[in-house]
């Protein structure tokens, strides 16, 4: 355990630099941080385009069907004449939103039972760890689709929930993240297994805290790293469900775009229109190996080894 | 370990220091820590780390506790704050704090009085501190969990608390991690976090022992320092006897999970009464003072007795010269002698003083 040039980081100019410096050597990943930056941004900036092109994403013209790129719709329109551009880009607000909402919520729920399961361990730990086994033994696909197909209305919940159009969204987000949990779950759980026997932990009890705040301030913040690195790496994963959701026909309806079912629109057009399937083929393509070079990065980065190294 | 100079002789200052007579802020009774041991060999269910120790720590009095690795010197101190390791239990005995028993005492309780009453520093400060916080930050966290201050005062806290252990430039140092200080800096911090809300009891479990010989002196003379301004109860926990003659006012001795001896320091180092006692003195670098001789060192043969499976009678017969057949067939008692002195040995007596 050497320690760094005190010139570099007395004074606290702190980890963060550090793991900065890391990170810009990793080139794919900061090239991958630049194109999420960018599809991010063109997410945001739909509604701005849609003003500019003078459409909008749901705006039909029979008469302009499968038009070719012009600086009207400067990537053509579809089979219902509208812009290609325009639905995108709101496909991207979907997909992206979706994919790290719920990578966070199951990145949540895995942390809260992993580190529970972890710092209390004994039968609480063997309970929670049994279920996660559990969990993760489902035969995924088909429990997806029946998930997917649940009648809201018959669960009770008020109509204006279900009959708002974005219960699909809401209702993906859900299953990706109670199914998506376990990955983290394990991840914390192994860590807190070791963290809990560290003597820093002994040293906090001794000096008086509790096991909440054992868990909350002493040990989650060294878990900090490899939680986020598993989240950005899921991101990619939760983008690529929701469009083999979609593309069954059982995730985001297709009044909404999203990544996936403007695939799935696409399909049957494959011979006519391939440019309708190409395009968001691409940017799940390149989305999904973007967030999985970033998580790679950040790993480096993060790694508390290398920190002390 | 052999102590840095020849200019700090053992004993000298705590010779130097009157041993206060008060009545106890601590007082041990009987305590007895069993651990469940899976021995098929012996049928044995449990095995006591800490069997029937007794003891008082006085107000303003440094209290050395010394023995071997697994003696049961850390799960005795640990007992105290109700912090020994899981599968091991307190089974027995009392320790009374302030009229209450600490041993009885429920969590939510002994939480307030652990860090705020009753301090406990550690061997290896590396990693008795948490990597991802500054060391600031740390002492901080302390001052809020027990004081409930905010965040700006307990920081301005933790920046005096760190100055008071000597740390210079407190206010820069206290945004460095524990990654980026030395080991030393790194002990003066715990015993900053330790101190920073006035405890009445500080329990230094092997404070020295990761750290090379000046260093260890600086730290002492530390403790030392802090104890003689804040009147402080010190419980130091050393295998180190060089280091447990520097500090102490009092020392005891023990020896697989049994306290065998307790004695003022100096008459301890000058006439010890206990034959597992004068062997760990004998192996002491220069011995006992004034003996200058060149010597091979001797050593104490056999090994600690496995706590599984004990001997009957004295648990240090098989290494113990003086070993008689009395000594195999019953476990001597702690006797208190006069002038405070207790021993545990049938052979301790004038005639034992003579031995060489």
């Amino acid at each position: 355990m050497s320690r760094h040039p005190t010139g570099q980081t007395a004074g606290g100019q702190g980890m963060l630099a550090l793991a900065w410096m890391r990170f810009r050597r990793h080139r794919l990943a900061l090239g991958s941080t630049v194109v999420l930056a960018v599809l991010a941004a063109l997410a945001v900036a739909a509604p701005l385009v849609e003003a500019i092109l003078g459409t909008s994403f749901g705006e039909v013209d029979l008469f302009n069907r499968f038009a070719a790129p012009s600086p009207a719709h400067p990537l053509g329109t579809d089979e219902l004449g509208r812009d290609v551009l325009v639905r995108l880009l709101h496909g991207g607000r979907i997909s992206l939103a979706v994919g790290l909402t719920a990578a966070v919520v199951s990145a949540i729920l895995g942390t809260v039972v992993g580190l529970s399961a972890g710092y209390y361990g004994g039968r609480l730990d063997a309970l929670l760890m049994r279920f996660t086994d559990g969990v993760i033994a489902l035969p995924f696909l088909p429990l997806l689709i029946v998930l997917a197909a649940v009648d809201l209305g018959k669960l009770g919940l008020p109509a204006a929930v279900v009959q708002s159009e974005y219960v699909s969204l809401m209702r993906i987000v859900a299953i990706v993240a109670l199914v998506g949990w376990t990955t983290v779950a394990r991840l914390v759980r192994g860590a807190a297994l070791s963290l809990r026997e560290r003597e820093f932990v002994l040293a906090a009890h001794a000096q008086g805290a509790g096991g909440m705040r054992i868990m909350a301030v002493h040990i989650l913040p060294n878990l900090v790293s490899p939680i986020v690195v598993a989240t950005t790496l899921s991101v990619g994963n939760v983008i690529l469900l929701e469009s083999v959701l979609s593309f069954l026909g059982l995730g985001i309806e297709p009044a909404i775009p999203s990544w996936g079912n403007l695939l799935t629109g696409a399909q049957e057009l494959i011979w006519d229109a391939p440019a309708l399937a190409f395009y968001p083929g691409l940017l799940i393509f390149a989305t999904v190996i973007a967030f999985n070079f970033l998580g790679d990065g950040l790993q480096d980065a993060l790694d508390p080894k290398a920190m002390e190294g | 370990m052999q102590r840095p100079a020849e200019s700090r002789p053992i004993q000298s200052p705590a010779e130097s220091r009157q041993p206060p007579a008060a009545s106890p802020v601590i007082e041990v009774r009987g305590l007895e820590v069993s651990f469940p041991s899976p021995s098929e060999r012996t049928g044995e269910r449990v095995l006591k780390a800490a069997d029937d120790v007794s003891f008082a720590l006085r107000p303003g009095e440094v209290l050395g506790l010394v023995g071997e690795s697994g003696c049961g010197k850390s799960v005795t101190a640990l007992s105290l704050l109700g912090l020994v390791p899981p599968p091991g239990r307190i089974t027995g005995g009392s320790a009374v704090f302030e009229g209450a028993d600490l041993l009885a005492l429920p969590e939510s309780t002994l939480q307030g009085i652990r860090g705020a009453r009753i301090s406990m520093i550690f061997q290896e400060p590396m990693t008795a501190l948490n990597p991802v916080f500054t060391i600031g930050e740390q002492v901080a966290e302390v001052l809020r969990a027990h004081r409930r201050m905010d965040r700006a005062r307990a920081w301005r806290g933790a920046v005096e608390a760190l100055a008071r252990v000597g740390i210079a430039d407190a206010a820069t140092r206290a945004r460095a991690y524990p990654h980026e200080i030395s080991g030393g800096m790194r002990q003066r911090a715990m015993i900053a976090m330790a101190l920073a809300c006035g405890p009445d009891v500080l329990i230094a479990d092997e404070p020295t022992t990761a750290l090379d010989v000046i260093v260890q002196a600086q730290i002492v003379d530390l403790l030392l320092e802090v104890q003689s301004a804040t009147g402080l109860a010190v419980l130091f926990i050393s295998h180190d006897l060089g280091v447990i003659s520097e500090v102490a006012d009092r020392v005891m001795v023990m020896y697989a999970g049994r306290l065998v001896e307790e004695a003022p320091a100096e008459a301890l180092f000058s006439g010890p009464l206990h034959p597992y006692t004068r062997g760990l003195i004998d192996t002491l670098p220069g011995g006992a003072p004034g003996d200058a001789t060149r010597r091979r060192l001797p050593a104490i043969p056999g090994t600690v007795p496995d706590l599984r499976a004990l001997p009957q009678g004295c648990r240090f017969a098989e290494r113990c010269p003086l070993a008689e057949d009395a000594c195999r067939a019953a476990e001597p008692p702690l006797q208190e002698g006069a002038d405070g002195r207790r021993v545990a040995c049938f052979m301790a007596g004038p005639s034992f003083k003579a031995e060489p």
